[in-house]
């Protein structure tokens, strides 16, 4: 985690520029080489993304979702716990929440859709804690079980796309649920509306306040950061464990929650496959600050409706973004500065005597299993 | 039955192999989470060569020869460039994943499956009898059987293999030990992506004898979790893969047999389920065995 957060708050903030910034160049240097028009890809991601009022429509209804998942992983990683379940939690919130609608699709939205929502965010929180207690009570890898969730949960919405809840319209769609009714839905096909910014806006600052101004967001920071004085402080950090990993599952399923009540209607098996990874990366870039998160999730969002718009004119293939998000995430822990300029101050003031490597690290790979 | 048992081994082999490659990582003390991304790149590499030179021998060199540039790339930023293992290991395997989407668009023209006009040989073919289906399994799942005795015995029993487990489990030590620990561990990266490759190869090359975009369905993903399950031992990673394969071979086998009664998928959870309940399991008993672990491992993110 403080690798991660660097030293100096310049470095902080410089740093997730600079990566992105260089996945980017070498992504177009790629595309490029393999006979695309630098030019007019870069020209058709600015009109894509932030060229119109249409573009600027797509761009937020990306960033939407990667928003309220990455708010969710930043907590759950500030407390040195790495949930990479947020895919799964997305799907179980997204089933959770349609099931619901469908469920009740003659009541007044005015309680469905709430009722629909608060599901979504309980089955996603539900499906977090699954890894969340196993780590926390047993000491089972959190990266492992929360994988291994997000494959489950792609095969439970499967089931649920081809079996339960499979369209009843007979229009021959392989792995659809059946269509939300129109009165349910919070925003139109755009996937952008008031209420959706509003709900953005209100876990931005929730973020902010928790993160900033309240106990509960100090003792997650502490447990870190340093667990064992944490422990010393008497902070029970089984608990802010099982709380973070509940977070982490509810801001996941609220967004996929938000997906379905919002710009897709209904599910589809593996919709948006991408997203959970997608998410982690903006949290990430963000260096986990909710701000940041916001900015980071506007820019990648930005990105993702850059990439849909460029296949239109440039035949540029859809898997150049993928290929893109890969880059950033291969570099952006990279600490590379810091090492360096450390280990030429320490041989600047030991000299020659030294013998072994004057930066050596500390333990950063621990096993995860045991070794027999 | 036969032909039942010859599907699991189809199903399991580049699972397998994948698995041994995540074995020696972990053994060496890198979580391996890019094994997905190895995967894709040696099938990749592996249908693209065979598609434009039509030999065999090239597309496996060519699938050997990426992946252990892409191990290497990965050793080099989490040693020199000190990157998160995990993060670097999950950048892999979507760069890959993007990549290889992307180069086929780029090379082949479209985004539709590639053809080869070539598979892997398969040693058996031809036979007739009881042993017939063995016919079908490629000479690559047969390799896995040799290369999981050649890791039982590399890692049990050579000096390497000791020094390659010391590196994982207690770095210091065998750093004090005189064991070079960074390069141990590229070592088993570097067979890791030869083991990849060969998966790869397997993958796209042994039955369907093409590629498609998301050929490997989160195999390296469940190769992971087999190296977890079967306790990062050779004997005990063979088993959880072929495990795998088995739930996988049910999941195919109940789409036929009883299809309403119980939904493939949930034969498909099976391997997860397991993997979670299994590594629980372990955890619990290493506490209760009193290695107590410390409250929440730090983690260098």
């Amino acid at each position: 985690m403080r690798r991660l957060l660097g030293d100096g708050r310049v470095a902080e903030a410089v740093r997730p520029i600079v990566v992105v910034a260089l996945s980017l160049l070498l992504a177009v240097g790629v595309f490029g080489l393999s006979g695309y028009p630098v030019a007019g890809i870069v020209g058709g991601a600015v009109e894509g993304s932030v060229g119109s009022a249409a573009a600027w429509t797509q761009t937020l209804r990306w960033a939407i979702p990667l928003l309220i998942i990455a708010l969710g992983v930043g907590i759950t990683f500030q407390a040195g716990y790495f949930n990479v379940g947020a895919q799964g939690q997305m799907y179980a919130g997204a089933i959770g929440a349609l099931a619901v609608g469908l469920a009740l699709r003659d009541g007044p939205a005015i309680v469905v859709v709430p009722l629909a929502l608060a599901t979504g965010v309980a089955l996603g929180a539900l499906w977090a804690l699954v890894p969340g207690v196993l780590r926390t009570r047993l000491g089972a890898d959190e990266v492992v079980t929360s994988l291994m969730m997000n494959f489950i949960a792609v095969l439970l919405l499967e089931w649920i796309c081809v079996g339960p809840l499979k369209n009843q319209d007979g229009s021959g769609q392989a792995a659809t649920t059946d269509m939300l009714p129109a009165a349910f839905r919070i925003s139109d096909g755009s996937g952008v509306s008031p209420l959706m910014l509003g709900i953005c806006a209100v876990l931005v600052i929730a973020a902010v306040a928790l993160r900033s101004r309240t106990r509960m967001g100090l003792e997650i920071r502490i447990v870190g950061r340093n667990p064992v004085m944490a422990e010393w402080m008497g902070i029970r950090s089984s608990r802010v464990g099982l709380l973070v990993f509940g977070l982490g599952g509810a801001t996941a399923g609220l967004a996929g929650a938000v997906e379905v009540f919002g710009p897709l209607g209904s599910l589809r098996a593996g919709f948006s496959p991408q997203m959970g990874f997608m998410a982690v990366i903006v949290a990430l870039v963000a260096a986990l600050g909710p701000v940041r998160t916001l900015v980071a999730a506007l820019f990648f969002g930005a990105l993702r409706a850059a990439t849909l718009y460029l296949p239109v004119v440039n035949d540029l293939p859809l898997a150049g973004l993928d290929m893109l998000n890969g880059m950033v995430a291969l570099w952006i822990t990279v600490s590379a500065v810091p090492v360096i300029l450390a280990r030429r101050a320490a041989r600047r003031t030991q000299g020659a005597a030294t013998v072994a490597a004057p930066v050596e690290k500390p333990v950063e790979k621990e096993a995860v299993g045991e070794h027999g | 039955m036969g032909d039942f048992l010859v599907t699991c081994l189809q199903a399991a082999t580049p699972i397998w192999l994948a698995a041994l490659a995540g074995m020696y990582a972990q053994r060496a003390g890198v979580v391996h989470l890019g094994l997905e991304g190895l995967l894709v790149s040696g099938a990749f590499a592996a249908t693209a060569t065979a598609v434009g030179t039509g030999s065999i021998v090239l597309a496996l060199a060519a699938a050997v020869a990426v992946n252990l540039v892409l191990s290497a790339l990965f050793w080099v930023l989490t040693t020199y460039f000190k990157a998160n293992v995990m993060i670097v290991g999950l950048g892999l395997s979507l760069t890959a994943a993007g990549a290889t989407g992307y180069a086929l668009v780029v090379v082949f023209g479209s985004e539709a499956a590639i053809r080869s006009p070539i598979g892997l040989p398969r040693p058996f073919d031809g036979l007739s009898g009881p042993l017939a289906p063995l016919g079908d399994l490629s000479i690559v799942t047969f390799a896995a059987v040799v290369l999981s005795w050649f890791a039982w015995w590399s890692i049990r029993r050579t000096r390497a293999g000791l020094r390659l487990s010391a590196c994982g489990s207690d770095p210091f030590a065998a750093k004090s030990a005189g064991v070079p620990v960074e390069r141990y561990r590229l070592a088993a990266l570097l067979i890791g992506g030869f083991l990849c490759a060969l998966a790869g190869a397997e993958l796209s090359l042994a039955q369907v004898q093409s590629f498609s975009d998301g050929i490997s369905q989160g195999r390296g993903y469940l190769a992971f979790a087999a190296v977890l399950l079967g306790g990062v031992a050779p004997v005990g990673v063979s088993v959880a893969s072929l495990f795998f394969g088995l739930a996988a071979a049910l999941g195919i086998q109940s789409q036929v047999d009883f299809n309403d009664a119980l939904p493939p998928q949930f034969v498909l959870m099976a391997p997860y389920v397991v993997t979670i309940v299994a590594i629980s399991v372990t955890a619990l008993a290493n506490r209760r065995r009193g290695r107590q672990q410390t409250v929440i491992m730090e983690r260098t993110l």
